[in-house]
């Protein structure tokens, strides 16, 4: 695969994800204030990782700094286009919690667990437990 | 608790859009770091290592006990069923043609 090929398939994969994690922050704030800051955070976890790689393929593809800095925004633009658009389709919550549920599983799943399990350092596993855990605690001391 | 209080859907709409444009700055500051090359990347995959843990626990505890309460059994279809057969399909085909 050519690198213009290898940028444009990450940068479309990439765009559609930022997408429905801006559908998984609305859909969660649509919910409660609650679930939509936890939703939150996890999204905002891999949110410096999301714009290091898209912009790392883009500068490996041969375009300059400019054009990856570019390609970061693309990203956080489609993030914003997802809160907007699901906060203006509130009667369709029904449907867009299940999708955000979708999106988080399969992203935690298929894209950071194979990425982390890349590292074989003990170190890796205790922070995805910590990971597990950090969420229990925020549910101990704010969700009443 | 600001978290626990039950807020209207405009307080709510508008913590979402600004709590968005700070997930759309967590993008660009990724890239910026690529682009001065002064950032560790071991600290990025012990973000990954912390976001996957965190986000599966979301997923299970959080989002889809909460789907099924709002719209039932079919919303585990729809969580299980639409990622992960087209979103895969149209995130993993480029790659799988190499």
């Amino acid at each position: 695969m050519s690198h213009y090929h290898a940028r444009t398939s990450v940068l479309v994969g990439m765009t559609i994800h930022t997408f429905f994690d801006g559908v998984a922050i609305a859909a969660g704030f649509l919910v409660s204030t609650w679930l939509g800051a936890v939703i939150f955070f996890a999204v905002f976890l891999h949110k410096l990782p999301e714009g290091f790689t898209v912009a790392s393929v883009v500068l490996a593809s041969g375009q300059g700094k400019r054009n990856a800095i570019l390609a970061a925004g693309l990203l956080g633009v489609a993030t914003v286009a997802g809160v907007v658009l699901t906060s203006s389709l509130e009667g369709q919550l029904k449907y867009a919690l299940p999708l955000s549920g979708g999106v988080t599983l399969y992203v935690a799943a298929t894209d950071l667990l194979p990425e982390v399990n890349r590292e074989p350092h003990w170190r890796m596993a205790l922070l995805v437990f910590a990971g597990v855990v950090s969420l229990l605690i925020m549910r101990y001391l704010f969700h009443v | 608790m600001l978290l626990a209080m039950g807020h209207d859907l405009g307080f709510r709409t508008a913590l979402a859009a600004g709590l968005g444009l700070v997930a759309a700055a967590g993008n660009l500051i990724g890239g910026y770091f690529v682009v001065h090359k002064d950032w560790p990347r071991k600290f990025l995959q012990y973000f990954l290592a912390l976001g996957a843990g965190y986000m599966l626990a979301v997923a299970f505890v959080e989002v889809i006990p909460e789907s099924v309460r709002l719209s039932g059994a079919t919303s585990l279809c729809t969580c299980l069923n639409i990622r992960w057969r087209r979103i895969f399909i149209l995130e993993k085909r480029p790659t799988a043609k190499r």
